[in-house]
C-alpha cells in the first residue's frame, strides 16, 4: 500500500515537473538555454547580418585561441533582433555580446542594461576611443560620458551601376563628378517604355542609402541638431525630395514593383541599372554570378552654387556605425569585454577589413577592405570617408518611431510624385508629433 | 441550479479530489502561466503608458482607449479583419464540406486525395505565404504568366484583400475537411438508404440529411474559424511588404498591434488594441452561442 502511494507520487511528480519546466520556457525566456551556455563558458554573441556571420565568427575564433573561451555567433534578422533583445532585457536573459544600433541605443543606455565599459577601457592599452570616428563614439556614450559600446564599423554610401546596361544604351559610365541631375538624365535614358528595364530603383524604406543623402546634399536636414524637430518641411529638404520625386517618376519602376520584388533584387538581376548601396552590403553582393558586370562610383553631389564642380558640403554621404555592447548582467563580464576589446582593437578591426566583412571603425584600418574584392574598385567608399564627401551621421532621436513611419508615409508620394511637397509637410507634422511624445 | 446542501467530504472523496487536482495541475498551471497571466497583464498594460523594458509604467486610465477608438487606423484595420473573415470563413467551410462529402464515398486513391487536401495544413504558414507571394508577383508571378494578365494581385488596394483571403481559404480547407469527415462518419447510413428507396436524388439527400445532421460539426467549425480569422497575422505579415501601397487596406488588427507593440515599442497602446479585439470576439461568440439553439440540430 505504501509502496503504491510512493510510486504514485513519483509518477505524478514526473508528470508535473516537465510541464513546469516547459511553462518556464514558454514564458518568454526561450533564450534561457543559450544564456545558460554562458555559465558553461560559451559566450553568446548576437548579430543581425548573416553576410557578416562567417567573418565575425572567424575573428571570434581567433580570440578563443588566446582566451580559451568559446564564442558562438548567431544571426537574428533585424526585425526579430530587437524583439528578442527587448524580451531578453525585460526577462534578464540578454545575449552576452551583441551589436548596438543608433536607433535603439538611447533606450538601452537609459535603462542601464548595457555593461559600463569605462573602467575596462581605462585599463586596456588596446582601446583608445580617439581612434574611432567621433560621431560614432558619441552615439554610444551617454550624457555622463559613460561608454556603452565600442564602435565596430562605419558605413558610407556609393553609386553602383550595371556596365552591361550602360554599354547597351551607349552611355558613359557614372563618374565621381556626377551630380544628382546627371544621375537623373542617365536614369531616364536607361528606362525603357515597355517596363523591361529601368534607370534606377529605390523604395521608400531606403532612407540611409537614398533620400537622406539627397536631402543633406541639397542643404536640407531630416532632424535638427537637438533631435527635437523635423526638418522635412524645410524648403531645401522639399527641393531635394522634389528631385527624388523626378527620379521616381521618370527613372524607376512603379512603387508596387519595388515593394513586391525588392530594389536590391531588381538591381542584381539587371532590371534596374543603378542603385545606391551602403558599404555594409558589399559582402552580400560578392555572391552574385554577374557581380563583375557592376561598377562603383562616388555618390552624386548637388551643385548648389552652380560652378560646375563639387565644393565642400555639396557631396554628402550619410554614415552610421554599429557598436559592440555587452549585457550588464552578463555572467562573465571580463570575458565579454575581452572579446569586445579584441574585436575593436587595431588587430581585430584590421582583420574585419581584410576578411571583407565591412569597413572598420578604427580609423585607418579600412584600407584592406578596399582590396577584399578584385571585381570592383571599392575606393569610392573609402574616399568619401577621407575627405571626398561630407559625412553626416544617420539622423536619429531617442526612438525610431518617426523613421519607421516615414517609410510608410512616403508610399503615396512614390505612387504619385506630384504630391511630394505636400507629403513632405505631412511627414514633418507627424514626425514632430512623434518627437513631442518622445520628450514627454 | 442552487445546491445548498453542504456535505462533508468523506476521506476517500477528499483523497480523490486531491489526486484529481494533482493530475489536472499541469494543465491548470499551464493555462494560468501561459494564458490567464498574459491576459490579465495585457489588460493591466492597456491602462498604462508603458515604459521601456517593462519599467516605469504610469497609470493613464482610459487615455489609450480614447486614442485607439478615435484613430482611423484602428477602425480601418478592424474593417480589414472583418472583410478577411467574411471571405475566409464561408468559402473555406463550403469548399471543405463539398470535398468531405466526395471523399467520404468509396473511391480509388481516397486516402491519397485526403492527404493532398490536408497538406497545406502541415506546411509552415510562413513558407506558404512566401510561395503565394511568388505566385502573385505582378511581373514574374506564375498567375499572371498563366492567365496572361498584368494584375497587381497584392498591390492593388481593390483586390489585395481578396488575394490574401484566398491564401487563407486554401490553407485551412484541409483542416475543415478532416473535421467534416469526422462528422460525416457519425451519420448513420440507414438514412441515406431510406432516402434512396424513397427516390431522393443525391443533391436532395445532401441538403435534407447531410447538412442538418452535420450542423453540430459545422457550428463548431464556424465558431473556431471566425475566432481564428479575426486573429489573422502571419499570413498578412509575410505577404504584405511594409511599403506595399495596399497595406492600409489589408493589414489586420493583430498586424497593427504588432507594429505598435513591437516595432514602436508602445506596449500600452498595443495592449489596448488587442483588448478591443478581445471584446469584439467575445461579442461575436455570444451572438453565435445564441444562434446555436436556433440552427444546430442535435440528435
Amino acid at each position: 500500500m505504501k509502496l503504491r502511494r510512493v510510486l504514485a507520487m513519483v509518477l505524478a511528480a514526473a508528470l508535473v515537473l516537465p510541464a513546469l519546466a516547459g511553462c518556464g520556457g514558454g514564458g518568454g525566456k526561450s533564450e534561457e538555454a543559450s544564456s545558460d551556455g554562458g555559465d558553461s563558458g560559451v559566450l553568446d554573441v548576437k548579430i543581425w547580418d548573416s553576410t557578416q556571420q562567417e567573418g565575425i565568427q572567424t575573428i571570434c575564433d581567433e580570440w578563443s585561441e588566446t582566451s580559451g573561451i568559446e564564442a558562438k555567433v548567431e544571426v537574428v534578422t533585424w526585425d526579430d533582433y530587437w524583439t528578442l533583445l527587448e524580451a531578453g532585457a525585460s526577462g534578464g536573459t540578454m545575449p552576452d555580446v551583441f551589436w548596438m544600433h543608433s536607433n535603439n541605443i538611447q533606450k538601452y543606455m537609459d535603462a542601464e542594461l548595457l555593461l559600463n565599459l569605462n573602467d575596462y577601457i581605462d585599463g586596456d592599452e588596446n582601446i583608445d576611443m580617439t581612434n574611432y570616428y567621433e560621431d560614432i563614439v558619441e552615439l554610444y556614450t551617454n550624457d555622463d560620458g559613460i561608454h556603452y559600446a565600442i564602435p565596430k564599423d562605419y558605413d558610407t554610401v556609393a553609386l553602383w551601376y550595371n556596365k552591361t546596361l550602360f554599354d547597351e544604351a551607349n552611355l558613359e559610365y557614372p563618374t565621381n563628378d556626377w551630380t544628382w541631375e546627371d544621375m537623373y538624365e542617365a536614369g531616364k535614358a536607361l528606362t525603357k517604355e515597355d517596363g523591361s528595364q529601368y534607370g534606377m530603383g529605390e523604395n521608400t524604406d531606403r532612407n540611409q542609402e537614398f533620400y537622406y543623402n539627397v536631402i543633406y546634399s541639397y542643404g536640407g536636414y531630416v532632424i535638427n541638431e537637438d533631435h527635437t524637430e523635423s526638418g522635412m518641411a524645410d524648403p531645401k529638404t522639399i527641393e531635394a525630395m522634389e528631385m527624388v520625386g523626378k527620379m521616381v517618376q521618370d527613372c524607376m519602376p512603379p512603387q508596387s514593383i519595388l515593394a513586391e520584388n525588392g530594389e536590391i533584387d531588381l538591381f542584381t538581376s539587371g532590371v534596374c541599372a543603378m542603385r545606391l548601396f551602403g558599404s555594409w552590403r558589399v559582402a552580400a553582393l560578392q555572391e552574385f554570378d554577374n557581380a563583375s558586370e557592376w561598377g562603383v562610383a562616388q555618390i552624386p553631389y548637388h551643385d548648389a552654387n552652380g560652378n560646375g564642380q563639387c565644393d565642400e558640403g555639396e557631396r554628402v554621404s550619410i554614415y552610421n556605425g554599429l557598436g559592440w555592447s555587452a549585457s550588464a548582467d552578463c555572467s562573465n563580464p571580463d570575458a565579454a569585454y575581452s572579446l569586445i576589446s579584441y574585436l575593436c582593437s587595431e588587430e581585430g578591426q584590421t582583420r574585419q577589413a581584410e576578411l571583407g566583412v565591412t569597413q572598420s571603425a578604427y580609423i585607418g584600418t579600412s584600407d584592406a577592405w578596399v582590396n577584399c574584392s578584385d571585381m570592383w574598385d571599392l575606393s569610392p567608399y573609402l574616399d568619401e570617408a577621407t575627405g571626398a564627401a561630407e559625412l553626416v551621421i544617420m539622423p536619429y532621436s531617442r526612438s525610431a518611431v518617426w523613421a519607421e513611419n516615414m517609410k510608410e508615409e512616403f508610399v503615396p508620394a512614390w505612387n504619385d510624385p506630384s504630391t511630394m511637397a505636400d507629403t513632405c509637410k505631412a511627414v514633418a507634422e507627424s514626425m514632430n508629433n512623434a518627437l513631442a511624445q518622445e520628450q514627454q | 441550479m442552487k445546491q445548498k446542501v453542504k456535505k462533508k467530504m468523506t476521506k476517500a472523496q477528499k483523497n480523490e479530489a486531491v489526486w484529481g487536482l494533482c493530475f489536472a495541475a499541469p494543465a491548470i498551471i499551464g493555462l494560468i502561466v501561459l494564458n490567464f497571466y498574459p491576459i490579465i497583464n495585457t489588460i493591466w498594460q492597456s491602462f498604462h503608458k508603458t515604459g521601456d523594458f517593462g519599467k516605469g509604467n504610469t497609470f493613464v486610465a482610459f487615455a489609450n482607449y480614447s486614442s485607439v477608438l478615435t484613430s482611423g487606423e484602428f477602425w480601418q484595420s478592424l474593417l480589414n479583419t472583418i472583410k478577411y473573415a467574411i471571405i475566409e470563413v464561408p468559402f473555406s467551410i463550403v469548399i471543405a464540406l463539398v470535398l468531405a462529402v466526395f471523399l467520404n464515398r468509396k473511391m480509388r486513391f481516397r486516402s491519397g486525395y485526403r492527404t493532398i487536401f490536408f497538406l497545406p495544413m502541415v506546411a509552415a504558414p510562413a513558407a506558404v505565404a512566401m510561395v503565394w507571394k511568388w505566385l502573385y508577383n505582378q511581373q514574374y508571378g506564375l498567375l499572371n504568366h498563366v492567365f496572361n494578365t498584368d494584375t497587381a494581385w497584392i498591390s492593388d488596394p481593390k483586390i489585395a484583400w481578396i488575394s490574401v483571403a484566398i491564401i487563407g481559404v486554401w490553407s485551412i480547407i484541409g483542416y475543415n475537411m478532416v473535421l467534416f469527415l469526422g462528422g460525416l462518419q457519425e451519420i448513420p447510413h440507414d438514412y441515406y438508404e431510406a432516402a434512396e428507396i424513397d427516390g431522393a436524388t443525391g443533391i436532395r439527400q445532401f441538403f435534407k440529411i447531410t447538412v442538418p445532421l452535420l450542423s453540430p460539426t459545422t457550428f463548431f467549425i464556424v465558431q473556431t474559424r471566425i475566432i481564428a480569422a479575426l486573429q489573422v497575422f502571419d499570413l498578412i505579415y509575410m505577404v504584405m511588404d511594409k511599403t506595399n501601397v495596399a497595406l492600409g487596406k489589408v493589414e489586420s488588427i493583430v498586424c497593427v498591434f504588432y507594429e505598435y507593440a513591437f516595432t514602436f515599442d508602445n506596449k500600452g497602446y498595443g495592449s489596448t488594441m488587442v483588448v478591443m479585439l478581445l471584446i469584439f470576439i467575445m461579442i461575436i461568440t455570444v451572438i453565435l452561442q445564441k444562434m446555436e439553439k436556433k440552427f444546430v440540430f442535435y440528435n
